[in-house]
């Protein structure tokens, strides 16, 4: 015991003291030259060579009469020109919009709700969990060809059931009524992303501190008050980058409407992924296919700016 | 809790009340698929649909399992996966150790462009890729595939490791260091062994992405030899009319794989998705 040196220390005068432990420095981590880059070689070249050079790539097309037999010449902005002057593509914007808009509006809504039932002290609560993210297992294009299976309008269980239950007296055309079309493809999407809203807002819910509720509760603040002044704002953070990874995800839905309909009828439930796909790919235009894409690259930018921003900080945190 | 007794019923309704309902949203298209799955042609076809099969067959199994490509589409789809599982699992342990560990110069850039690159979606990216595997000669393969499903899964991949590793205490690697191993040792020989949960977590989230991935599938691939269970499907959807229980059949059996890994890795995808997108 004798051999505690800060003990021993304290009873020497100043000078005989030893010298005092180096101090850790407080960096996060350990300075090492070139090994760094070395070990991310093999990443840099999938970036490099797979993402930032395609990316570039597709700018430059989309100036470009390019097809996909033969190279293209350099035609400055005049696919932007035939966009802006093409019916479709115009509609296919504002379809991708709202459709974005609305659907991630209900998945937020819904997803609250969902998570909020299943924070509630349940029998089964684990399983009861389970069955409602069960949909998130499903891979995006099986649940298409599910909702697609619902939606069959000769022997589909949608159309038999409105009519068996007088809800409607004429057999709905999901898929092939321009009015409707939009909407189902909708409906479907909401089925298959509201999981990890719900997922995504539960871990929130219940990672609040209790007491928070609690003190709110004794303060006399009802349930709906509670929610909204302090679950609510508690959440914050989780709703905006769940808001926004969805918006990306949603926006981006390609599978949903290859598969219920195609963009049609008459290309009223086009998005702009799948009017990319039938310019660049089906004609192979790929200039004005790339035009399209590039024309929604502004806007995905600010949202994936936005969203790095606020991962990364969590991260650091 | 200071609540009244008419509040605590109240809730207590609601909540079963909501549970019903999100139950019911939840399975009955589901339970469609797998009912229609076991269903004869006839009753499927039937002017009313029925709840339960009345004469449950397996022959929409069978024929999809013997008399149909879809076994080839769905070994293209485990192939595809698998590689491409192993490759970003490799690169992305290799580029997230140095993010999580190291101090170099350009640090942070890094971390944001791989951020950057996960949340790119592909179809911001299908056309150029369509360029550079043209220009590969690798459309039309498998070989195109994997070099595609890359660009998402290796910044997923990196992604999610950054968060693994810096959860082990730095001083296990100090320790190698003082010990003399190098970098790449600490790596192999301290940090793998430790984070094995969580690389398997992401390799699972890894596949599930490549195998339930369409839309480059769709563009890259035309051909039976190359096709993925996805594009397999929806061709398959296209091309007859009568085939909904065929379809539905194999829906089920291509959702199989995903569901073994949800119910295995259940505890971990809520804790995956606060790793992936909001630690903390």
């Amino acid at each position: 015991m004798a051999a505690d040196p800060a003990a021993l220390d304290a009873r020497l005068p100043p000078g005989f003291r030893s010298p005092p432990p180096p101090v850790r420095p407080q960096r996060r981590s350990t300075p090492a030259g070139l090994t760094p880059y070395l070990f991310l070689i093999p990443a840099f070249l999938i970036f490099g060579g797979l993402i930032v050079y395609p990316l570039i790539d597709g700018i430059a097309t989309a100036f470009t009469d390019r097809v996909i037999a033969r190279g293209g010449q350099f035609i400055g902005v005049q696919n932007f020109l035939t966009l802006l002057g093409d019916e479709i593509f115009l509609r296919a914007a504002w379809n991708s919009l709202g459709l974005t808009l609305w659907v991630v509006a209900i998945k937020a809504v819904l997803g609250m709700i969902f998570a909020l039932v299943l924070a509630q002290p349940l029998p089964f609560r684990g399983i009861f969990r389970a069955l409602v993210f069960l949909p998130w297992a499903v891979p995006g294009l099986i649940a298409g060809l599910a909702w697609k299976w619902i939606y069959d309008e000769q022997v589909g269980v949608l159309t038999y059931l409105t009519l068996a239950l007088g809800i409607t007296d004429m057999p709905t055309y999901w898929l092939s009524d321009p009015k409707v079309g939009l909407i189902s493809v909708g409906v479907a999407m909401v089925w298959h992303g509201l999981p990890f809203y719900t997922m995504m807002f539960l871990a929130a819910l219940t990672s609040i501190p209790s007491e928070l509720t609690e003190a709110a509760a004794i303060d006399g603040a009802g349930p709906i008050r509670r929610f909204f002044s302090v679950t609510l704002p508690q959440m914050r953070n989780v709703i905006a980058i769940t808001v926004m990874l969805s918006t990306i995800w949603t926006f981006n839905s390609f599978h949903m409407v290859y598969v219920l309909t195609q963009g049609g009828p008459a290309n009223r439930t086009q998005i702009l992924p799948t009017l990319a796909f039938e310019y660049g790919i089906v004609r192979s235009q790929l200039g004005l296919g790339a035009a399209v894409l590039v024309s929604v690259i502004p806007i995905f930018l600010v949202l994936i700016f936005i969203l790095t921003q606020r991962m990364l900080k969590k991260e650091t945190n | 809790m200071v609540e009244g007794r008419t509040t605590r019923i109240v809730k207590r309704v609601a909540t079963w009340v909501g549970l019903a309902i999100a139950l019911f949203w939840a399975l009955a298209p589901i339970y469609w698929v797998v009912v229609t799955a076991f269903k004869t042609s006839k009753e499927i076809y039937g002017a009313v649909p029925t709840l339960v099969p009345m004469l449950p067959t397996l022959e929409n199994f069978e024929k999809a399992l013997f008399r149909s490509e879809f076994p080839r589409f769905v070994y293209n789809s485990g192939f595809v996966a698998v590689i491409v599982t192993l490759i970003s699992a490799v690169i992305g342990a290799l580029a997230a150790y140095p993010i999580a560990r190291m101090e170099f110069k350009g640090q942070s850039v890094t971390a944001r462009a791989i951020v950057l690159a996960y949340l790119l979606p592909p179809s911001l990216l299908f056309i150029p890729l369509f360029l550079i595997i043209q220009r590969m000669g690798l459309i039309d393969t498998k070989a195109g595939l994997i070099v595609a499903y890359l660009t998402f899964t290796v910044p997923f991949c990196t992604w999610m490791l950054i968060g693994y590793f810096k959860t082990i205490p730095k001083e296990l690697d100090e320790a190698a260091v003082v010990d003399g191993a190098n970098r790449f040792q600490v790596l192999t020989r301290v940090i793998l062994p430790i984070a094995t949960p969580g690389l398997a977590v992401v390799a699972l989230f890894a596949f599930t992405n490549a195998w339930n991935e369409f839309l480059y599938a769709i563009v890259f691939v035309y051909s039976n030899d190359a096709k993925t269970l996805t594009t397999g499907l929806t061709s398959m959807m296209m091309g007859d009319t009568f085939i909904w229980g065929q379809l539905m059949a194999s829906s089920v059996i291509a959702i199989v794989p995903i569901l073994i890994i949800y119910i295995v890795a259940q505890k971990y995808i809520v804790e995956g998705l606060a790793a992936g997108s909001v630690k903390g």
